[in-house]
């Protein structure tokens, strides 16, 4: 059996992270994509709502749901966060992560009620699992980052790569690896992209119809 | 005796959740009914959905909000507002000049390098220095400041003033009242 791992997919821009993350989200049957910057991607992966309460009455009303959360307000995170737990048996994606106070590196260590930490250590109860998206892995929880399954697509920032090494398996040859991936390509409607595993270091190619 | 069941502590249903949400919300609208003010320096306006806002703006061909966005994704970091008031720069500045002066009270200083100086410090702190530290402790800024100190002491103790000795080995000529 499959241990219960969240999933954080880190990569420079244009590395398919996005993509990855619809991919591997796709059949989900119960769905909170967070859509910070507005992606064309989810345009049509489920229903846009714009305010919390919007979600929560989905939640309330629905036993399957594909919720694409576009708030201009990023304190609304904590309550998707509690609004996941509450329903439990879901996933929660979250796009360009580091852009959010509240899975930030100094976020869960304020207050030991807080809801990510609380979902992060506590999802495998819940059943919520976190999908995140990333350029700037220093600027996410290493809480988050410990419970994750991690997925390496393009890295090209030295910071990045210097903080990645250490972390869940990641070496300098993952590094190394990560730094050479092709670009996503586009090949007969659809989108070629290639990742990185960093525990055993092999690579993976998807291809993800457009 | 009997054994006490310990139950485990209730979670709130997604009707509580909603509930509490929307009184923390009207509370906190009663408090400020205003939205926030758009980051971008040419818009300024007040706006209830920032995200929806800047991406409508920039869906539009508004150059500026295009940029903001990009940056955003780009450079978060960036946006943040600066960690410096103004004045700080001017304020480093005459501390590394009393330190200076400590050393060499006869320093010679060109006309306007104080103020030039200010300027300059003021632009390293807040485009340079605050971004760089960001939200990490003030002990970096301190670093920083340390680091210019010991910088400063150590190239004026080799400068030259109006009156200091051509030599450093040059031996200061007897006063004849010395001389027995």
């Amino acid at each position: 059996m499959k241990p219960f791992r969240h999933l954080l997919i880190l990569g420079t821009i244009g590395s398919g992270k996005t993509s990855l993350a619809y991919y591997f989200t796709k059949e989900e049957k119960r769905l909170i994509i967070v859509d910070t910057v507005f992606e064309d991607r989810y345009q049509h992966a489920g229903v846009i709502v714009h305010n919390l309460d919007q979600v929560g009455e989905i939640l309330e009303r629905q036993k399957r749901f594909r919720i694409v959360f576009r708030s201009g307000n990023r304190g609304d995170l904590k309550g998707v966060f509690e609004y996941a737990r509450a329903a439990g048996d879901l996933v929660v994606l979250v796009e360009e992560a580091s852009l959010y106070e509240t899975m930030g590196p100094w976020a869960a260590s304020r207050n030991k009620d807080d809801v990510f930490q609380k979902v992060v250590i506590l999802g495998r109860h819940d059943q919520v699992k976190i999908v995140a998206t990333t350029q700037r892995p220093a600027n996410v929880h290493n809480l988050l980052i410990s419970q994750s399954e991690i997925l390496l697509g393009k890295v090209f920032e030295t910071n990045d790569a210097r903080y990645l090494r250490g972390l869940g398996g990641v070496t300098s040859e993952t590094i190394e690896k990560a730094c050479s991936l092709p670009d996503p390509a586009l090949k007969d409607g659809r989108l070629s992209i290639s990742y990185l595993t960093p525990l055993d270091n092999a690579v993976h190619t998807v291809d993800i119809e457009i | 005796m009997a054994e006490t069941e310990v139950k485990p502590p209730e979670k709130e249903t997604v009707s509580q959740v909603r509930e509490r949400l929307s009184s923390e919300k009207e509370e906190a609208s009663v408090a400020d009914p205003e939205g926030e003010t758009c980051p971008v320096p040419s818009c300024g306006r007040v706006v209830k959905y920032l995200s929806h806002h800047i991406n409508y703006m920039a869906g539009k061909g508004e150059r500026a909000h295009i940029e903001f966005k990009e940056s955003q994704v780009r450079a978060p970091e960036v946006a943040e507002k600066p960690h410096f008031s103004p004045g700080a720069g001017d304020a480093l500045v005459a501390m590394l000049l009393a330190a200076a002066l400590a050393k060499r009270p006869n320093l010679i200083l060109p006309d306007g390098w104080k103020e030039r100086a200010g300027e300059a410090h003021q632009m390293v702190l807040e485009e340079h220095v605050g971004p760089w530290i960001g939200k990490r402790s003030s002990l970096a800024y301190l670093a920083f400041v340390w680091g210019e100190l010991l910088t400063v002491n150590l190239v004026v103790a080799r400068m030259k003033t109006a009156d200091s000795p051509d030599s450093e080995t040059e031996i200061p000529e007897q006063h004849p009242a010395a001389v027995s």
